[in-house]
C-alpha cells in the first residue's frame, strides 16, 4: 500500500514537473517573445543588425525558429505590409529603415514541411542620437579647442535623442530611457529615464574606452557609441608680456628670440588633471641652463629669467608630475635667446606702419 | 693626580679640535649653500641692478605713446601722408585684442582696441586715418566684444579668471578729444562672449559648477539678463546673427566628432552639422547656408551647403570654417529663403553666394585645430574667394604677391563687402584688406 501510495506519488510528482517545465518553458518563451519582438502566437525570433538601425540605414534582418526548420520551409518576408522577398529557407534579408518619425513594419510567415504555418515580426523605429563629449581637464582661458581626456580625468558625456523629424515637436529627456555601456557593461547608476548625462571615468593610460548609449521611447529606439582614447597632458611654455599679459596665440618653440632681457615665462600644462596651472597638486621641476631652479610657492607655474649679465641661450627645462596620479607627467625644453636690439613689435613704433 | 692633569688637557685638545672640525665644516657647508643660492638667483634673473628694460620707462612705453600721441594730437595717417592705404593695409604693429566694421560706405570705420591698453581706436578703410576713442586704461586686453551700443574688454586677472567689463563709449568727449568709456564688471569666468545683434546686446555663457554651461542674453548696458540655453557641456562657441538666429558649436578637436546646433525658439535644439571630426562651422547670416570644415588626420576639408535642405558639396580648398567669412552681400536666393511665402526649393539663384577664406599653404600637423589654437603652430595664408553656389574658387592674394606670411583669424567683412578684416595669429596684429585692386 505504501509502495503504491509511493508510486503514485511520484507519478503525480513526474506529470507536477513536466506541466511545470511546459508551463515555464512557454512562459520563458512567451517573455523572450516579448523581448525579442515575437508577435502574439508567434515563433518566429527575428534579429536586428544593427540593433538600433538609424534614419534610412540598411539593417540586415536574420530569423530563427527553435520549433521548426526554417531551411526547408517556405517563407514570405514583408515589410509594411508588402511583400519583399520569398522562397525556401530565406532565413535573412537586408532591408532599408525609414526616415526618422517613420515606422518599419516587418514581418515573416514560415510554412513549414509539415504544413504548419508560424510567423513573426518587428518594428522599427528609428531615432538619431548625438553623442557628445568633453573632459574636465584643465585647458587655459580663451583656449577655443577641447578638452581632451588623460588619466585621472573625467568625462562629461550628453546624449541629445531625436524621435521626429527637423520641425517637429521632439520627445522631452524626461520622457526618454538612457542607456549608458562603457566598455561593453551597462552602467547602471547613470542609466534610467530622462538620465541623458552621464559623468564616467576617462581611459587608463594607453588604452581606449567604448562608450555606447541607448535612447529609447516607445517603439522608437536609436543609439550611437563613441571610442575615446587617452591622451597624455601637454606642456606648453608662453611668454607674460608685462603689457600684453600671456601671449597664448604664440607658444615657444625650440628656439625663441625675445627682444628684451628680462621674461616671464609661463607653463600651461593642457589637458592635466588640474583646476589651474598653480594646482597644488602638480609638482613643478624647472632648470635653466641645467640649473635647477625651486619653484615660486605662489606662482609655481612661472618663471622669470633675467639675462642682463649674460647673454646667449637660455634653455628651459620643466617637468610636471601629478602628487596624486602617477600616470600624469609631462616634460618640455624650450630655447630662449635674449636679444634686446630686436626690434618685433615690442620694439617699434606699434601704430601707423603701412605695408606697400 | 698628573694623570689626571693629563687626561683633562688631552680632552681639551680633543674637544677644541672637534669644535675647530665643526666650524670648519660650517663654514663650507654654508660656502656651498651661498655659491647654490647665487646660482639659483643668477639663473632666475634676481639680484641684478639695472632695469631689464632699454629704457627707464620700459621698451614698450614709449612705442605706444608715441602712436597714441600722433593721433590724439591730430589726424594721423599711418606714415605715407594722405594716400590710400593699401590692398593689404597693415594697421597696427602691437597686437590688437579684437575688431569690428561700423558705419556703410564712405563711413565705415574699422573698430578696434589694443592689448596693451584697452584702448578704442577706429581705422578708416577709405584714408587711413587712425583716432583713438577712449583712454580708458584695460591693461593686457586679451579679447574685446563690439555690440551696437556697448562695447565688452576682457582679461585675465591675477587669480587666472577671465574678467569681463561692459560700457559704452560716450558722444562726449573730454579735454583732450577722445570720449568717456564708462563700464562696470560683468560676473567672473565668463567662458565666451559674442554680440547678439538682434537685442542690440550680447550673448555669453558661463560655467556651471558641474561643469556645464549657460548662455546668458544681456542686455547693452549690462543690467538685464535672460538664461536662453543650458547644457551639461561647458564648451561650446556660441553665434548670434542678425536675423534673430542662435547657433552653438561644440568645441572642435582633430579627429573628434563635433556637433553645431541652431538653438530654437522652443529652446530645443536643431542639428546643423554633426558627426563630423574636427568641426569648425560659419552660419551664413541672411540665409540658411553654411559652410563647415573637417579636420581628421591631419587632412583640412571645407564643405558649404547653400539651404537649408540641399546636400552640402566639398569646396576644393583646404581649410577651416574659422578662416573664412561670408560676403556680406546679399544673395537673392538667401533672401527668398527666409521669406515665408517663397517655396526655397524653387528660389532662383540671382546672386552667387559669396565667401573668403584664407587658406593654409601647408599643414605640417596631424593635429592641425589643436595645435593652431594653441599657438604652436601657425601658418601662411593665401585668400581665395569662394562660390558656394558654384563650388569654385578663384585666388585672390597669395604671400608671395605681398611678401607677407599671415596666419589669419577672426575674419570679419565690412557692410558694404568691399574690406575683410583680421588678425594675424603670429602676433596678434590688425589687419584689412581690400577686396577690389
Amino acid at each position: 500500500m505504501d509502495t503504491m501510495t509511493t508510486r503514485k506519488d511520484g507519478v503525480v510528482i513526474a506529470v507536477a514537473s513536466i506541466l511545470l517545465l511546459f508551463v515555464l518553458f512557454f512562459a520563458t518563451g512567451t517573455a523572450h517573445a516579448q523581448f525579442g519582438n515575437f508577435g502574439a502566437g508567434a515563433r518566429i525570433f527575428l534579429s536586428v543588425n544593427p540593433e538600433h538601425p538609424g534614419p534610412n540605414e540598411r539593417a540586415h534582418i536574420s530569423i530563427e525558429s527553435a520549433l521548426a526548420d526554417l531551411s526547408q520551409s517556405d517563407i514570405v518576408w514583408y515589410v509594411n505590409n508588402k511583400v519583399l522577398i520569398k522562397g525556401v529557407g530565406i532565413k535573412d534579408a537586408d532591408i532599408s529603415v525609414g526616415p526618422l518619425g517613420s515606422k518599419t513594419d516587418i514581418s515573416i510567415t514560415a510554412q513549414t514541411p509539415d504544413g504548419e504555418t508560424i510567423s513573426g515580426n518587428t518594428t522599427i523605429s528609428p531615432a538619431e542620437v548625438d553623442l557628445l563629449w568633453e573632459s574636465d581637464s584643465y585647458v587655459p582661458p580663451f583656449y577655443q579647442g577641447r578638452a581632451l581626456v588623460s588619466p585621472g580625468t573625467s568625462m562629461r558625456m550628453h546624449a541629445i535623442a531625436r524621435f521626429k523629424p527637423a520641425g517637429s515637436a521632439q520627445l522631452s529627456e524626461s520622457g526618454v530611457v538612457y542607456t549608458w555601456k562603457l566598455n561593453g557593461s551597462v552602467v547602471q547608476s547613470a542609466s534610467g529615464r530622462g538620465k541623458s548625462t552621464a559623468r564616467l571615468p576617462s581611459p587608463t593610460l594607453f588604452s581606449t574606452n567604448i562608450i555606447e548609449v541607448t535612447a529609447s521611447a516607445g517603439e522608437g529606439a536609436g543609439s550611437e557609441r563613441v571610442q575615446i582614447s587617452s591622451t597624455e597632458p601637454e606642456l606648453l611654455l608662453y611668454e607674460d608680456h608685462p603689457l600684453f599679459g600671456i601671449m597664448y596665440n604664440q607658444a615657444l618653440g625650440n628656439t625663441t628670440p625675445i627682444s628684451d632681457t628680462e621674461a616671464t615665462f609661463v607653463a600651461i600644462p593642457y589637458f592635466a588633471e588640474a583646476e589651474n596651472p598653480d594646482d597644488a597638486r602638480l609638482l613643478y621641476s624647472w632648470s635653466v641652463n641645467g640649473n635647477e631652479i625651486p619653484s615660486d610657492e605662489m606662482k609655481r607655474s612661472e618663471l622669470t629669467v633675467n639675462a642682463s649679465r649674460s647673454n646667449g641661450l637660455a634653455q628651459i627645462a620643466l617637468s610636471i608630475k601629478h602628487a596624486a596620479n602617477l600616470a600624469m607627467s609631462s616634460s618640455g625644453s624650450w630655447g630662449v635667446i635674449f636679444d634686446a636690439n630686436n626690434n618685433d613689435f615690442r620694439g617699434i613704433n606699434p601704430l601707423g606702419t603701412r605695408v606697400q | 693626580m698628573n694623570v689626571n692633569k693629563k687626561i683633562l688637557g688631552y680632552s681639551f685638545a680633543l674637544l677644541a679640535a672637534f669644535m675647530l672640525a665643526g666650524l670648519a665644516g660650517w663654514y663650507f657647508f654654508l660656502n656651498q649653500q651661498t655659491q647654490t643660492i647665487s646660482t639659483i638667483d643668477t639663473a632666475r634673473g634676481l639680484g641684478t641692478n639695472d632695469s631689464s628694460f632699454q629704457s627707464a620707462v620700459g621698451n614698450t612705453y614709449d612705442n605706444i605713446v608715441s602712436g597714441i600721441t600722433s593721433l590724439v594730437t591730430g589726424t594721423s595717417t599711418p606714415t605715407q601722408g594722405d594716400s590710400a592705404p593699401p590692398q593689404l593695409w597693415q594697421i597696427t604693429r602691437t597686437p590688437v585684442a579684437g575688431m569690428a566694421f561700423a558705419g556703410t560706405g564712405s563711413s565705415t570705420k574699422l573698430y578696434f582696441a589694443e592689448s596693451s591698453t584697452g584702448y578704442i581706436l577706429t581705422a578708416n578703410p577709405e584714408t587711413g586715418v587712425l583716432d583713438r576713442l577712449t583712454n580708458k586704461l584695460f591693461p593686457k586686453t586679451q579679447g574685446v566684444v563690439f555690440a551696437r551700443e556697448a562695447v565688452v574688454l576682457r582679461s585675465i586677472d591675477e587669480n587666472g579668471d577671465i574678467a569681463s567689463f561692459v560700457g559704452n563709449i560716450s558722444s562726449s568727449t573730454s579735454a583732450d578729444g577722445t570720449h568717456v568709456f564708462s563700464s562696470k564688471s560683468l560676473e567672473s569666468n565668463i567662458s565666451e562672449i559674442v554680440s547678439a545683434p538682434y537685442t542690440h546686446g550680447f550673448l555669453y555663457l558661463t560655467q556651471t559648477p558641474l561643469g556645464g554651461s549657460e548662455g546668458v542674453l544681456l542686455s547693452a548696458d549690462g543690467t538685464k539678463r535672460k538664461v536662453v540655453f543650458s547644457s551639461p557641456i561647458g564648451g561650446w562657441k556660441p553665434i548670434s546673427l542678425a536675423d534673430g538666429r542662435t547657433f552653438f558649436v561644440l568645441r572642435p578637436a582633430d579627429n573628434i566628432p563635433g556637433f553645431a546646433y541652431e538653438l530654437k525658439k522652443d529652446g530645443s535644439l536643431a542639428l546643423m552639422a554633426g558627426n563630423a571630426p574636427g568641426l569648425t562651422f560659419l552660419p551664413n547670416a541672411s540665409s540658411t547656408a553654411l559652410i563647415y570644415g573637417t579636420s581628421e588626420r591631419g587632412s583640412l576639408s571645407l564643405f558649404a551647403r547653400t539651404r537649408e535642405d540641399a546636400t552640402a558639396v566639398s569646396i576644393p580648398i583646404k581649410t577651416v570654417a574659422d578662416k573664412c567669412v561670408w560676403s556680406t552681400e546679399t544673395p537673392t536666393a538667401a533672401q527668398s529663403t527666409t521669406t515665408p511665402k517663397i517655396s526655397s526649393k524653387s528660389a532662383p539663384i540671382v546672386k552667387p553666394l559669396i565667401a573668403y577664406c584664407a587658406v593654409p599653404q601647408f599643414v605640417t600637423s596631424n593635429t592641425f585645430l589643436n595645435d593652431w589654437y594653441k599657438g604652436a603652430i601657425h601658418t601662411s595664408d593665401s585668400w581665395w574667394r569662394v562660390d558656394v553656389s558654384s563650388g569654385t574658387v578663384e585666388l585672390l592674394l597669395s604671400p608671395s604677391a605681398t611678401n607677407q606670411s599671415i596666419d589669419v583669424k577672426n575674419p570679419i567683412m565690412d557692410a558694404s563687402g568691399k574690406y575683410i578684416s583680421f588678425m594675424n595669429t603670429t602676433d596678434n596684429t590688425l589687419w584689412l584688406l581690400r577686396i577690389s585692386k
